[in-house]
């Protein structure tokens, strides 16, 4: 067993894994200490890949991916996790991977989940001037208005 | 006394290329801070992708970026592949390897091409810029075109190649290895090049691994990444691939990683033309409607580990395809680190040696064009 997944187990998460991948769902008030104890154990042998935002809009959450390769056990750890549409807030990862600000900085522009304490946040960083007040990848999202 | 005073450098810039602004804040001649200002090249690709069929986003995301269009396509082909369970042809998957092998050679030829124009060496620039022209000329003998390819297709490629192409890649490639060792001379010797390139923006190997960057600017800094060899794709399990690296993290390993990975992917092709399987090149039925999952593919463009996560629910559309681009951490968070203890002449040489790309960088936000009247469908554009 790799030890990504022994250390998953020592914590009673199950995991998913499939050709190079191990997909686990945490839920979002855990994620930042999970993600901390990686980055202790695993302190240079693994970098955070990107971080993906899912708007699930029939189930009113959206999703958050974050995907760190391990360099050794050469494995992409998925972590899954969800928080509610209507109030998308989550703490930021930025104080432990500094790598992530710019992937946080993206998901507030473009659907409008907000990373408590990233003081980098900016509405604007690639959305244009005439739409600055929507959120063009939510799956509602109409459109500029005219 | 200190006196700081901020000096935007871009969107239109004679030393950088691209529309992208680098807000630097100097006391004196040292760059004290330096920030990316970002949103002058958006297109919505990730958008248009979810509203396009699985088939038709092929096409929009073969449009990413013109430089690196037969990565993007062939990691967004990928993608497809695992969630619609298609196994690719043993002949496809060499012909992959090989095109974008002769993709990484003509991107890294352009930045070395580039990267000598910015630190005034005109006439390197030109040499190599006339150099880089035969290998343009091999991609589009292999697929047809000379920049945007569509070469790929689910399960295989559009295209076969015969002796006679096989032997004008072979020449053309003797020749690029010839100039080559000549153009490694001058990177690692010429003392224009390494007064502006050595031991400016250095990256530490912990700091590039924090920052998560990627390829040959990871590579040049000591990272032991390259996706070819991590997780090989196409045909990379059977091809030896040998990961170029570099301990000193300044910008000038970071272009002698992309020299020496030009020899290495020459060896690649060569490799390639040796042992490329017999049989047919793409299967006979087209999949056009792929069943609900999740996949994640990534691949080595030539600025580094492409991603693309794409979830399906069904039918003939994606519902979510994320592009993470190489450029994306490279510039945005290489210039965190880069540019500490730079001076002003030194920010464009940095820039350039990260093989800036923003179109790569920024992708994602739609315009609606004024006027949706006009709007002409795929059937009337056929006429």
């Amino acid at each position: 067993m790799s030890s990504i997944k022994a250390f998953f187990a020592e914590k009673g998460i199950g995991v998913i894994e499939k050709d190079r991948r191990i997909i686990v769902e945490v839920a979002s008030d855990r994620l930042k200490d999970i993600i901390n104890e990686i980055w202790t154990r695993y302190n240079n042998k693994a970098y955070l890949a990107t971080i993906t935002g899912i708007d699930y809009i029939d189930e009113n959450v959206f999703e958050l991916d974050y995907e760190i390769w391990f360099f050794d056990e050469k494995t992409l750890l998925v972590i899954k996790t969800k928080i509610p549409r209507n109030d998308p807030v989550i703490d930021s990862i930025t104080d432990i991977i500094p790598g992530a600000i710019p992937y946080e900085q993206e998901i507030y522009d473009l659907l409008g989940i907000k990373f408590q304490k990233n003081k980098y946040l900016v509405k604007g960083f690639f959305v244009p001037k005439n739409i600055l007040d929507s959120y063009p990848l939510r799956k509602d999202w109409q459109g500029e208005k005219r | 006394m200190k006196t700081t005073i901020e000096i935007p450098i871009g969107p239109q810039h004679p030393a950088l290329h691209e529309p992208l602004m680098l807000r630097v804040r100097v006391d004196g001649e040292c760059v004290e801070d330096v920030q990316v200002i970002t949103g002058y090249n958006h297109r919505g690709i990730e958008k248009l992708g979810e509203s396009r069929s699985f088939l038709q986003a092929m096409y929009v995301f073969g449009r990413v970026c013109g430089i690196c269009n037969i990565v993007h396509q062939l990691t967004y082909v990928q993608v497809l592949e695992k969630i619609g369970g298609i196994e690719v042809l043993p002949r496809a998957k060499y012909l992959r390897s090989l095109v974008s092998e002769l993709e990484r050679i003509h991107s890294h030829l352009l930045v070395l091409a580039v990267e000598a124009e910015i630190m005034g060496f005109k006439g390197l620039f030109m040499l190599i810029m006339r150099d880089r022209e035969p290998i343009m000329k091999l991609k589009e003998i292999v697929t047809g075109q000379r920049v945007i390819a569509d070469y790929m297709w689910p399960g295989g490629v559009k295209r076969d190649i015969n002796d006679e192409k096989v032997n004008i890649i072979r020449k053309t490639l003797r020749n690029l290895r010839e100039r080559m060792k000549k153009y490694r001379e001058v990177f690692s010797e010429d003392s224009t090049v390494l007064s502006r390139l050595a031991d400016v923006g250095i990256i530490k190997k912990n700091e590039a691994i924090q920052y998560g960057l990627v390829g040959p600017t990871a590579r040049g800094s000591g990272v032991e990444t390259d996706i070819r060899v991590d997780e090989p794709y196409a045909a990379f399990d059977e091809v030896p691939v040998n990961i170029v690296v570099r301990e000193e993290g300044d910008s000038l390993a970071r272009m002698l990683v992309r020299v020496d990975e030009i020899f290495e992917s020459i060896n690649i092709i060569e490799y390639i033309l040796d042992n490329l399987p017999s049989g047919p090149i793409a299967p006979k039925v087209l999949k056009r409607r792929y069943p609900k999952g999740e996949a994640i593919s990534r691949s080595e463009a030539p600025r580094g580990e492409l991603i693309y996560h794409m979830i399906s629910r069904g039918g003939d559309k994606p519902y979510r395809v994320k592009v993470r681009t190489p450029s994306f951490p490279n510039i945005l968070n290489g210039s965190r680190i880069a540019f500490r203890d730079a001076v002003l002449a030194d920010v464009p040489v940095i820039f350039g040696s990260f093989d800036p790309c923003i179109s790569c960088m920024e992708r994602i936000l739609v315009v609606n064009e004024k006027g949706e009247e006009k709007i002409v469908s795929i059937r009337e554009l056929r006429k």
